[in-house]
């Protein structure tokens, strides 16, 4: 009975968060705010002006001879791929870029105006492809392959990329039998909607230091939402053991979301390896996080069609997405570098390839009433977009 | 690249910091200082993050340079508490709910000083219009909003 004396009743209590007294007085420290001293590099990375293309060459040569310049890193160094969930990136492109703003090099320097200047002096040769600029024209049969060797790739049991597509992931999801129910329906609504790709903007900019030590031992410290991932896909891509890997991860200014999975992080400790015992810092400014360095919330163009029905709690609502792939940073130019289809399905049909759910509704009364304020936005579509 | 000597008032202390011309305010105070309960979300004076007061006047510290403010006096958030005691905006903020990843914190609440220093008795109207600088991505600044006005209320 003393026990349940002491235990505090939380209930409507207003209860300070634990971190609140450190984040009012300017003692929290965030990633940016953590010292490594004098020894410290600061990395840039030089990326791609194009949406598509495929890499002629790459001349670091310039860059090497500016004095203060410590390691360039390409491609060619880090071969294995990398990604959350379908591992189709690389953490600097290889033979070929998919979006504007992707990682090509990455330089590490004594100061950060040098790193800027470093890669400024990296040129790289390109010979441009078709880019891709629609969700839907992505999926199309007519649309260039962003990535012919998508079947190749490593993925999990949930994801299902479509062979020779640029189809990422494809799923349906169905339940009951919708094309029966919708002439029982007053009103049927069929739309199309279309939204963009959105930036998470933390005020607190992505940032990541590595240090790779002599002995091999890892340690990253970074903004970050899902340091076991990071640990768990950087170790992994480059060859390293995960129990000489550490990831830390202080107060996050913000995520949202961003911050989830790998994107950036992985750069510094792959410039890192090339100079050990120095810690490498990449710190995005504000306007190259808000491109594509990092990841964004994938955009989707959706059609819907749902229905109103009398007495009933359930009507029949059958959609097809189609969106383009957030963890791939591909942002404004070739958005459907990968395209998930999602699809809440319809009725039964095997043919239907994209379809989508129905709840059965439970049906009290079929008599149609009078849906004045719905029948204005009926569309009897012919089209079979669902078949 | 030129050096230059310069003295200043930073929290009520007397500082002397040999800074490079083209060096921010902000960069001084974080890199040069170590303090960094300022923070650097934008560097082009758009989210506030950054925010001190220079001479009583909330500035956005990465649009200053660190030689404009040679002779001047600056406050920053790790000066808003005294004696182990939080300013009454710190503390109205804490119990308001007003924090949550904290990182806009220490601007909103140099912003909010600055307001409460000329305007002790402000309207939300007057909370909001002073805060226009100020980005917060977490709170929905309602929450922002009514610890300033429990502050003023205190005082």
């Amino acid at each position: 009975m003393e026990t349940t004396e002491k235990t505090p009743d939380l209930i409507g209590q207003s209860v300070d968060r634990l971190d609140v007294h450190e984040k009012v007085t300017g003692a929290a420290v965030f990633t940016d705010d953590l010292q490594f001293g004098r020894k410290l590099l600061h990395a840039r990375i030089k990326r791609s002006p194009h949406p598509h293309a495929l890499i002629k060459s790459i001349d670091i040569s310039r860059a090497l001879a500016l004095p203060g310049v410590k390691a360039i890193v390409t491609g060619e160094d880090f071969p294995e791929h990398i990604g959350l969930y379908l591992k189709d990136k690389h953490i600097f492109a290889r033979e070929r870029v998919r979006f504007v703003g992707e990682p090509v090099a990455g330089v590490a320097a004594i100061t950060e105006e040098l790193a800027e200047q470093a890669v400024e002096l990296i040129d790289v040769e390109y010979q441009l492809l078709e880019p891709v600029f629609d969700p839907e024209f992505g999926a199309s049969p007519e649309a260039p392959l962003i990535h012919p060797d998508l079947e190749n790739y490593e993925v999990p049991n949930f994801i299902f990329p479509q062979a020779g597509t640029n189809i990422a992931n494809h799923f349906k999801i169905r339940k009951g039998d919708t094309e029966r129910t919708w002439e029982r329906c007053a009103a049927i609504v069929e739309r199309k909607f279309h939204i963009p790709h959105i930036q998470h903007v933390p005020i607190e900019p992505h940032v990541a230091i590595a240090k790779v030590e002599q002995t091999g031992k890892v340690t990253l410290w970074a903004a970050s939402q899902s340091p076991f991932a990071q640990r768990n896909l950087i170790a992994k891509t480059l060859g390293i053991s995960q129990s000489d890997m550490r990831v830390i991860a202080p107060l996050v200014g913000g995520g949202f979301g961003c911050k989830a999975g790998v994107t950036m992080e992985a750069m510094p400790v792959a410039i890192a390896t090339k100079v050990p015992g120095y810690p490498v810092k990449l710190r995005l400014r504000r306007e190259r996080r808000n491109s594509t360095l990092t990841s964004c919330a994938r955009g989707w163009s959706s059609r819907s069609k749902s229905a109103v029905m009398p007495m009933v709690n359930c009507w029949p609502w059958k959609t097809q997405c189609i969106g383009t792939a957030a963890r791939r940073p591909n942002t404004v130019s070739i958005s459907p570098a990968l395209v998930v289809t999602a699809v809440p399905a319809r009725t039964t049909s095997p043919m239907s390839k994209q379809t989508a759910c129905a709840s059965t509704p439970t049906i009290r009364s079929a008599a149609p009433i009078a849906a004045s304020a719905c029948r204005n936005y009926t569309r009897r579509s012919t089209n079979a977009w669902m078949n | 690249m030129a050096y230059h000597n310069i003295i200043f008032t930073l929290n009520g202390e007397a500082e002397a910091v040999v800074v490079p011309s083209h060096m921010t305010l902000l960069q001084m105070l974080r890199e040069e200082m170590v303090m960094t309960g300022t923070k650097n979300g934008c560097a082009a004076g758009e989210c506030g993050a950054c925010t001190v007061l220079l001479n009583g006047e909330p500035v956005n510290s990465c649009l200053v340079l660190a030689v404009e403010c040679d002779g001047q006096e600056l406050v920053t958030v790790e000066g808003l508490a005294h004696d182990s005691q939080l300013d009454p905006l710190q503390q109205a903020l804490v119990e308001a709910g007003g924090v949550q990843c904290g990182f806009c914190t220490p601007g909103v609440l140099i912003s909010a000083r600055a307001l409460l220093d000329r305007n002790p008795h402000p309207t939300e109207a007057d909370v909001r219009a002073a805060l226009v600088g100020n980005l917060c991505r977490c709170t929905g600044y309602v929450r922002i909003v009514d610890g300033v006005l429990a502050a003023a209320e205190r005082a």
